[in-house]
């Protein structure tokens, strides 16, 4: 049983001007920078967070006549019950409901399920002056119909404890400060052992430091010198004493050092280590804190005391910062297993890659203002839901931060595509921010593609019946336009790729990769030599083909020799033989669509 | 002062971990209020589990006062348990979170004046027809004849709404005849709630009627409370009504059952307001499956106190006291003697200063104004002692009438205008003060929706100085802009009361209203957090209000509004058959009468350490004429002790 803000509206902050966005156990926000994802994070820190952050003026929205349509900023939360997988759930339990408040600020909505949810308003006043927030109930969510005012925010902010982990975390900078959660775990020391235990520690520090200074020359003198002090002060007390090792177990965490040993190299002081290690190793350090205070409460309530109960709730700013993509990967996986409830905001397609499809939420720029999105699984099968989730993954997740991504049925064009981009544009896939993914005749990519606001294109073979029907169909219930439709065939004919490739002149190309591919493996030179007869004949062979058996014989052979005949066909003489016509259509849509110039 | 709780309390206090229900049956002096309080510390502190609310029930806002005074050590006590009277649970805790759900969009206001109420009446009984023909009462020509029927009429009309609402009728919307109502008293009934409704406004009974209709429209709500107020304590059961009882039940469905009831079935004194004690003594026995307990140990009153409580009441006086204390009667042959002499009496207990016991001096008892006491059945039984306070040197100014509710009825023009423009600010849909506000000034009243705008710019009247209509209309402006400012706002007053140019007495009078509402504003900042000081919040603080300040002055209070207190000294006056027991009493019969008997058993109760009854032998009648009077019958085991 937990409680989980599962809805956050935002009204006039900074770049958001009015939207709601379902959160869920774990939340990944994506889009482009400066489409609002920090400010969600910030709006739900000023409310709830510990240490208040004033809002003042500049905060409200803008619109792009430059003026502020409102004067006040709204931010309305609602929390519920859910059970152990994230559920909602009819009504909450204790300890939760008395710690959120009496009966009176519980509202039951249509489905009698119960809630909680109350609007914060901060408005200006006189020169510009933050006024005091005020809070009120919320009795209808969708309706906005608000209630009396609410008394208990100080229980939700207890209760939730909103901790923000912005970008420029650093674990260094954490054992410094009390505040962190280092700090604060480290403080703990003192209660954390047994009476006896401590005693004995306590004997062995003060064994140490008498060691460390008897023995040492330096510090015996220096320990001398400044018992002169004594007689001065004349006080009672055991006067001057040198002590290396902090005195007292409760000061042992001021001067703890973390150490870390990569594979193979000394163990280092995090101060050695770089940003991308400190920056995670900080994060984690939040892990363990909101593990132990989870942890020191569920042994309370085992043994019948009274306890506050938590339900932490993380905003967390790209995590992914400074590190690896195979670190970022890791990362997704520890996060989800923190307790609470999380928001992350993330650039990392590693990270997003690893989150299910309805965790995320697009933010993005529609007009003037900004827009969230998420993604509607609803009208899919889990097949289809299988294989968006492949895709992604395929792409390593690329593809949920490209510009435009182009889907084809099959895996030739997915292989073969990327090279007459590289050759028509001058660069990369990778560089341009455009994915070729094979999808399958159904697409169901599509959905994604469409929430996420992604560019897309289709390179359908449009050969056999079947593929005719299957993309018509798509076309028309999403309906789509087919103006970034690529169709490899019209209406009559049902040529495959290679076969148009064929048709088109390119058919030596074809025969020489598919020669390439034949070609055995050899032992040695000698062997090659021996052997170079036989290939030759073999080689023969394949060009005297017609067109019909050559083409049957590669059907088997396709997939390899889609990666080594683009690269023959680019080296053509003629530039405008180096892409073929379908492709160069294909090409030119995307420079027109996206803005980009061919090399 | 600390005490252990008796085995008997204790027993009570522990009794089956607060879980399933139970009637405390608790003499006078027997330490209920003690009881309460420890049941709800014992359930705060030693429950395992921590996480639920209490619902503490009393039936004065004092006896709520004193226990949340005691417990205030409790951490989170005002978030883990509501100890309040019935109407502020209702008010506060239903009907304000979810009047939504009955189509109310803005909190109704309360009206808790009878005028105003009368008001409503008569608009409603002039809106229609016949109504208005039976008020009229055409065939009467005698003017008072005709005045003495229809208020009457009113008094009958306004009873039967107020049976109506506390019997919790709801008529349905189209229903032109209830029940067996007849239509006459159908359109009555609905009518002048849609008056009131249309006013944005609600009586005492819509409170309970309004929270009653939230829970039993809405099993949702009522199961809301069900899982917060795990446990519920409920004080004066005695005097519980069917309203009440219903509530109670609504929120604790059938499967709650830990419920308390603490009352005292000899001290039940408010059966004309629809209390009865069947709903602790049977219902809640039936409905709850309650184990009963009695405490009849009274250590409140001395020895000689208790003996006349068991006189009065069976069961009354059980107990033994360290103090044998004083109980005495005394005969006067007007009710001139009488006041004179108590007057003395009172000023010879001040004089002393202490109560003491020859051979007990070791145990010391302080005396001051504040712990005297003067009861009597009905306040008319005061007014010569009124009379003789008024204008006695030393106790002129030290003495004031409990009122059951107390409330801010400003004498002067000045304060009376200003305060029905508070309610108009508070409320914009009322138009019955609105209205009051221009009879008042003896102007044409503007009908319009702009009330506020149209209050705010009144410019003239022959009543009031321009000086002074444009100070009230500069505060009310101010109010409007800042809800929370009502405080200053007032000592603002006080300095250009100078520049009005009225009557010197008028002048006091103003002077006196400004004080008035400034004590009043001052116990509610006291008691209310910061962000609820608005004048919104205060009309609903003045209409529920009934607290008093613990001032250093002699109570002359009626039996009923001296319910729950106590004193070191009491005197009851008038205790003349007629009086008391009210001669209405003695003509209804048995039931009625044990009331009165109750009504003595209370008044006697009050008393700690001495109470003396007196009563005149003669009284002048209003139209001058002296009648002889007798001795209350619930005297006549009682030496009369003569000291004239």
């Amino acid at each position: 049983m937990n409680i989980l803000i599962d809805k956050i509206r935002i009204k006039n902050f900074r770049a958001l001007q009015e939207v709601e966005v379902d959160l869920k156990p774990i939340t990944l926000l994506v889009g482009a920078n400066n489409a609002g994802k920090t400010t969600l994070l910030r709006a739900l820190h000023t409310v709830l967070g510990v240490s208040k952050n004033q809002l003042n003026k500049d905060d409200l929205f803008i619109d792009k006549s430059g003026h502020q349509p409102s004067k006040s900023i709204i931010i309305d939360i609602r929390i519920v019950s859910i059970d152990e997988n994230g559920e909602r759930i009819n009504t909450f339990e204790q300890p939760w409901r008395s710690r959120l408040g009496g009966q009176e600020i519980f509202q039951i909505d249509q489905q009698s399920k119960e809630f909680v949810a109350f609007r914060v308003e901060y408005s200006f006043g006189r020169e510009d002056t933050p006024l005091p927030a005020t809070y009120t109930l919320i009795t209808d969510w969708g309706k906005e119909k608000l209630g009396d005012e609410f008394k208990r925010i100080s229980n939700i902010r207890d209760l939730l404890q909103m901790y923000l982990i912005d970008a420029q975390r650093d674990l260094q900078e954490d054992t410094k400060s009390r505040n962190s959660f280092f700090g604060k775990l480290v403080s703990q020391l003192e209660q954390s052992y047994e009476e006896k235990d401590l005693r004995t520690l306590q004997a062995l520090i003060e064994e140490l430091n008498n060691t460390a200074v008897s023995n040492s020359e330096v510090l015996s003198h220096l320990k001398e010198k400044l018992s002169e002090l004594n007689r001065t002060t004349q006080t009672r007390g055991e006067g001057v004493s040198i002590n290396p090792f902090p005195k007292h177990i409760r000061d042992l965490h001021k001067g703890m050092k973390v150490n870390f040993q990569d594979n193979g190299s000394d163990s280092f002081g995090m101060e050695y280590h770089g940003m991308g290690t400190r920056s995670w190793a900080s994060i984690l350090t939040l892990g363990a804190y909101l593990d132990w205070e989870i942890q020191r409460r569920s042994e309370l309530e085992k043994t019948g005391k009274e306890f506050e109960p938590i339900s932490p709730l993380i905003g967390l700013e790209e995590p992914e910062a400074h590190l690896h993509p195979n670190a970022q990967r890791t990362l997704y996986s520890q996060l989800k297993k923190f307790a609470g409830q999380k928001i992350i905001s993330t650039h990392s397609p590693y990270i997003a890659g690893q989150a299910d499809l309805t965790e995320l939420r697009h933010f993005y720029k529609a007009e003037d203002s900004v827009v969230v999105s998420q993604i509607d699984l609803t009208q899919l099968d889990r097949k289809e839901i299988e294989i968006i989730k492949s895709n992604i993954e395929s792409s390593k997740a690329e593809v949920l931060f490209s510009k435009g991504v182009v889907m084809c049925e099959g895996e030739t064009e997915e292989t073969a595509l990327p090279i007459f981009a590289k050759a028509y544009f001058g660069k990369s896939n990778f560089e341009l921010g455009i994915e070729f993914i094979k999808t399958g005749k159904f697409y169901p990519l599509l959905t994604l593609l469409r929430f996420l606001k992604i560019q897309y294109f289709i390179f359908s073979d449009y050969d056999k019946p079947d593929v005719k029907s299957t993309l018509q169909n798509i076309l028309q219930k999403n309906s789509i336009s087919d103006e970034n439709i690529i169709k490899l065939n019209d209406e009559t004919t049902q040529k495959n790729i290679e076969e148009y490739l064929y048709d088109e002149g390119y058919h030596q190309e074809l025969r020489n990769s598919y020669k390439i591919v034949k070609e055995p493996i050899y032992a040695n030179e000698q062997h090659k030599l021996a052997k170079q007869t036989d290939l030759e004949k073999e080689h023969q062979r394949i060009d005297n083909l017609g067109k019909e058996d050559f083409l049957k014989e590669l059907e088997s052979w396709k997939a390899k020799v889609a990666s080594i005949y683009p690269y023959l066909i680019v080296e053509r003489k003629e530039e405008n033989e180096r892409i073929p016509p379908k492709i160069r259509e294909l090409f030119e849509k995307i420079s027109e669509k996206l803005g980009i110039k061919p090399s | 002062m600390k005490q252990a709780l008796s085995t008997e309390q204790a027993n009570i206090v522990l009794h089956n971990e607060g879980e399933e229900a139970i009637l405390v049956e608790a003499s006078a002096g027997s330490g209920k209020t003690r009881v309460l309080t420890e049941r709800v510390r014992y359930l705060l502190t030693e429950k395992k589990d921590k996480y639920f609310s209490v619902l503490c029930l009393t039936f004065t806002n004092k006896a709520a006062d004193e226990m949340k005074e005691r417990l205030e050590k409790i951490p989170k006590l005002s978030e883990r348990v509501f100890i309040g009277n019935f109407h502020d649970f209702c008010l506060q805790k239903i009907l304000r979170p979810r009047r939504h759900l009955i189509g109310l969009q803005e909190m109704p206001h309360i009206f808790e004046k009878r005028d105003d109420l009368k008001k409503i009446l008569l608009d409603t009984l002039y809106s229609n027809e016949l109504l208005k023909e039976i008020y009229q009462f055409s065939e009467i020509t005698d003017t008072k004849e005709k005045e003495k029927k229809q208020t009457a009429l009113v008094d009958k009309c306004l009873n039967f709404i107020s049976e109506s609402k506390r019997n919790l009728e709801i008529v349905p919307e189209y229903t032109t005849e209830w029940k067996n109502w007849g239509e006459k008293n159908t359109f009555l009934y609905k009518e002048y709630c849609t008056k009131l409704i249309n006013q944005n406004a609600m009586d005492y009974d819509d409170i309970l009627l309004y929270a009653y209709r939230i829970l039993n429209e809405n099993p949702q709500i009522a199961e809301l409370c069900r899982k917060d107020y795990q446990y519920i304590l409920i004080d004066e059961a005695q005097d519980l009504n069917y309203a009440q009882y219903e509530i109670i039940k609504t929120i604790c469905g059938t499967s709650h059952k830990n419920v308390l009831m603490v009352g005292d079935p000899k001290q039940a004194i408010y059966s004309f307001n629809g209390a009865d004690t069947i709903y602790m003594q049977k219902h809640f026995i039936e409905d709850f499956g309650a184990e009963k307990f009695e405490i009849k140990h009274n250590y409140r009153s001395a020895q000689k106190i208790l003996e006349l409580a068991q006189n009065i009441q069976k069961n009354g006086g059980i107990g033994t006291n360290f103090f044998e204390g004083i109980a005495e009667l005394f005969a006067f042959e007007d009710e001139n003697e009488e006041a004179e002499w108590i007057i003395n009496k009172i000023k010879y207990w001040q004089e002393k200063g202490i109560y003491v016991e020859e051979g007990k001096e070791e145990v010391k008892e302080d005396i001051s104004l504040k712990n005297i006491a003067v009861l009597a059945r009905n306040k008319y039984v005061f007014s010569k002692l009124i009379n003789y306070l008024e204008t006695d040197e030393i106790l002129k100014d030290k003495f004031y009438l409990r009122k059951g509710v107390e409330q801010f009825e400003p004498d002067s023009i000045f304060m009376k205008v200003f305060d029905l423009g508070l309610r108009v600010l508070t409320n914009p849909a009322d138009t019955l003060h609105y209205k009051q506000i221009f009879s008042e000034l003896q102007i044409p009243y503007l009908l319009t929706e702009e009330r506020i705008e149209t209050l705010l710019h009144l410019k003239k009247t022959d009543i009031l100085t321009e000086n002074a209509l444009q100070t009230i209309v500069e505060s009310w402006k101010k109010l409007k802009e800042n809800p929370k400012s009502l405080g200053k706002i007032l000592d603002d007053l006080e300095p250009k009361i100078d520049s009005f140019e009225i009557h010197e007495e008028e002048l006091q009078k103003i002077v006196f209203d400004i004080s008035q509402l400034q004590k009043y504003w001052n116990v509610f900042i006291r008691q209310e957090p910061y962000e609820k000081q608005d004048i919104n919040n205060f009309r609903y603080f003045l209409a529920l209000n009934s607290t008093q300040e613990n001032k250093e002055e002699l109570i002359l209070s009626t039996i009923h509004a001296s319910k729950g207190l106590e004193f070191e000294i009491v005197f009851l006056m008038g205790m003349n058959q007629g009086t008391f027991p009210d001669f209405r009493a003695m003509e209804k019969g048995k039931k009625v009468l044990q009331e009165e008997k109750n009504n003595a058993y209370v008044a006697v109760t009050r008393a700690k350490r001495c109470i003396y009854l007196t009563y005149p032998k003669n009284k002048t009648m209003p139209w001058g004429k002296i009648k002889k009077q007798e001795r209350s019958i619930f005297l006549e085991n009682f030496l009369e002790k003569n000291e004239i």
